[in-house]
């Protein structure tokens, strides 16, 4: 998903957004399954998916320079799901265009 | 056969010289400050110990580093050149990365190479000598030290130089920004409030010889490098320890056992990064070895006044170790004010420091991948 | 010198073909970070198991005596690379930092394996196989281990490619033991391994491989340091 397309279209879907998660997960931490294979509800970090911290950095990474939000340290225990965090993405957009 | 340290080179963020490093860890100060040495990618200058002034003209922070400290420590063991034989063992995380970088920006090979650490150095001192060099992220001084040693109890060698250096880079930095893993001010060993690390760059450099070498020849020896230890931990994560401290007490054990050494130490130089796991995790290891008895035993960690140096941070704490036992004073930690009461109840040396003889010193690091050392320090004379 | 050698594994291959052996002969689901100087060594280190039997599997105290000496001239420069070209576009990508260290492969091992004894990493030029030998060598002699898996490895990268050097993936590991021989009071520097020569467009794993052919035979008649 380009920046272009999220800038101009702020408001993303959320099933675009679970699909961003998704896509991002597999291609920046290169795990050996498909996107489609991860459940929006699954665990990501510690059982589940079994991701550690520095997965998690590198997501926050992927977010804020995707979406320009900050992510702070306090935020990312918040990640357990790719629900979680196309949810995440969805409510600092909302408060970021109020 | 016994191993000595006859000379010490350091270069710190008090700047170049022992000297400057002991004025600043004994006169209760911290090289760490805002960093002015390079633009960040976000937010404000991370809090770093660095040197200012280093010569416009040094292209790899590094490798200038050694240069000085290696001099230092040479010129202080006041060694016969050219010696016959030289076991040297060099430590650093990244090498000369800040030439690397710049090479990619600009098209061509850069000089001098990722490893070439002071590599013209050598020849210059002795005619047989041997280069190696230790890479294992933090740990990889303590490494280098135990290594010297070995060569030298084995004989072939009867003197070996620890050289070991870290350039303030900004692959360094922005990689553990990355991370999250950077304290807010300083770092704050074994503080209830501690929140990571900070950063520091510098080279610690130390002279070994048998001690049948240099009583030969009427050198002086400062310490007694009495033994090593070394172990990894095998566990699941790159960037955390194990908890249960396994790892570390291994490496404290060997250490230990190679000294000759079976009640307390004097006082420990621990690794005391200012992060929540590493810090609790020297503590259960501290525990798993001396048992409750550890309580009496000063504790401290220079990393509030030089910064976490990583590839030289053995070898510098080994320096301040040095300088310890010749001060008869355990140095403060600088920024520890409330020590957090889930480590227990530990005697950390902070506040003031202590007055105190230590005729053994421990000298501990851990690293990423979950490598651990432990370096025994004995006092010669009584 | 010292050390018996027991065996080796001597890797050259496409560095896909590595990625394809990686997912066959390498079971660990949490290994998909890795970085392919790691990979390499994991799919090394799993075949010089499986010759000579699993050295790490034994039970507590024999775990701790075995050793583990890698080195590399440019070592995780996949990883370097990686992170430096996110840092020209201002992103510090944290994934690639915590494997841009050329101790990453071993450490990878020591997770693995749950590696206990020594675990080093070895830099340097073109010597750098040689130069963990000699320190696999001292571990052995000083009494630090009884084994040691020692070699070293060679990702090609952006930065292998500028120099020049093969664009295959290679790796060179063998298996030294302590052996029970003759105690001597010192050591010589001949019972060590030494190699001076140029990189004539070799790896360090090509230069490793030819000193092994002219030296191996020297490794028969180990001797073990006086305490």
């Amino acid at each position: 998903m380009s920046e272009t397309a999220t800038q101009a279209n702020p408001g993303l879907q959320r099933d675009e957004l679970v699909q961003w998660v998704r896509v991002t997960l597999v291609q920046r931490l290169k795990l050996r399954i498909k996107p489609e294979e991860i459940d929006e509800n699954i665990t990501l970090f510690g059982s589940g998916l079994k991701l550690d911290s520095v997965d998690a950095f590198e997501l926050a990474i992927a977010i804020e320079s995707e979406f320009g939000i900050p992510v702070a340290d306090d935020d990312v225990p918040g990640f357990g799901s790719v629900g979680l965090i196309a949810d995440f993405i969805i409510n600092k957009q909302a408060s970021a265009a109020a | 056969m016994r191993v000595v340290v006859t000379g010490m080179g350091a270069v710190t963020g008090f700047g170049y010289g022992v000297q400057a490093l002991s004025d600043g860890v004994f006169g209760r100060k911290s090289s760490v400050r805002k960093n002015t040495l390079f633009a960040e990618s976000n937010g404000e200058p991370s809090p770093v110990a660095f040197l200012e002034n280093v010569p416009p003209e040094v292209v790899s922070r590094a490798d200038h580093f050694i240069r000085t400290a290696v001099k230092e420590a040479v010129d202080q063991a006041n060694l016969p050149l050219p010696l016959p034989a030289l076991e040297v063992c060099v430590a650093s995380l990244h090498g000369n990365v800040d030439v690397w970088c710049q090479a990619r920006v600009g098209g061509r090979k850069g000089s001098p190479d990722l490893w070439e650490l002071g590599a013209d150095l050598w020849p210059q001192l002795a005619e047989r000598f041997n280069v190696t060099t230790i890479s294992t992220a933090c740990t990889a001084s303590g490494l280098a030290t135990g290594r010297c040693l070995d060569y030298l109890r084995s004989g072939v060698a009867s003197v070996g130089i620890v050289a070991a250096t870290e350039g303030m880079t900004p692959f360094l930095l922005e990689g553990f920004k990355s991370l999250r893993s950077l304290a807010v001010g300083n770092c704050r060993p074994f503080d209830a409030n501690r929140d990571g690390l900070v950063l520091g760059e510098g080279a610690g450099v130390l002279v070994l010889e048998t001690l049948e070498h240099a009583e030969a020849r009427g050198a002086v020896p400062l310490a007694e490098l009495a033994g090593y230890g070394f172990s990894s931990d095998g566990t699941a994560n790159f960037t955390s320890p194990d908890p249960a401290g396994r790892g570390a007490s291994r490496a404290l054990t060997e250490a230990m056992r190679d000294a000759g050494l079976s009640g307390l130490p004097d006082s420990i130089n621990t690794h005391g990064t200012g992060t929540k796991l590493n810090d609790r995790m020297e503590c259960v290891a501290l525990r798993r070895v001396f048992g409750d008895d550890v309580g009496n035993v000063p504790i401290t960690s220079c990393k509030p006044a030089i910064g976490h140096t990583f590839g030289a941070a053995g070898a510098l704490e080994l320096v301040c170790s040095v300088l310890s036992m010749q001060r008869n004073e355990v140095p403060a930690i600088l920024t520890l004010e409330e020590p957090d009461p889930q480590l227990g109840k530990l005697d950390f040396v902070y506040g003031r420091s202590r007055l105190q003889r230590q005729d053994t010193i421990i000298s501990m690091n851990s690293a990423f991948g979950g490598t651990n050392s432990a370096v025994v320090l004995r006092r010669l004379s009584p | 010198m010292i050390g018996q050698l027991v065996d080796t594994v001597h890797i050259v291959d496409a560095p896909e073909n590595i990625d394809t052996a990686y997912a066959a002969e390498v079971d660990w689901s949490q290994g998909y970070k890795l970085n392919p100087d790691s990979r390499l060594a994991l799919v090394g280190v799993g075949r010089i198991l499986k010759a000579v039997g699993n050295i790490f599997g034994a039970g507590g105290a024999e775990r701790d005596r075995v050793a583990l000496v890698l080195g590399s001239d440019f070592g995780s420069l996949c990883s370097y690379e990686s992170f430096f070209n996110g840092l020209t576009r201002k992103v510090a990508q944290p994934l690639p930092y915590t494997h841009a260290l050329p101790s990453t492969p071993t450490a990878a091992l020591s997770i693995f394996h749950e590696l206990h004894g020594p675990t080093l990493t070895v830099s340097g030029e073109a010597e750098v196989g040689v130069s963990a030998v000699r320190v696999a060598q001292m571990l052995l002699a000083a009494g630090r281990c009884d084994k040691v898996i020692v070699g070293c490895w060679h990702a090609p990268s952006a930065t292998t490619a500028k120099a020049g050097l093969a664009d295959t993936a290679q790796l060179l590991l063998l298996l030294l033991e302590q052996s029970n021989g003759e105690r001597r009071s010192a050591l010589q520097p001949g019972d060590l391994a030494m190699w001076s020569g140029g990189r004539d467009g070799r790896t360090c794993v090509e230069v490793l491989n030819e000193w092994v052919a002219g030296h191996r035979q020297q490794f028969e008649a180990p001797i073990r340091m006086a305490s």
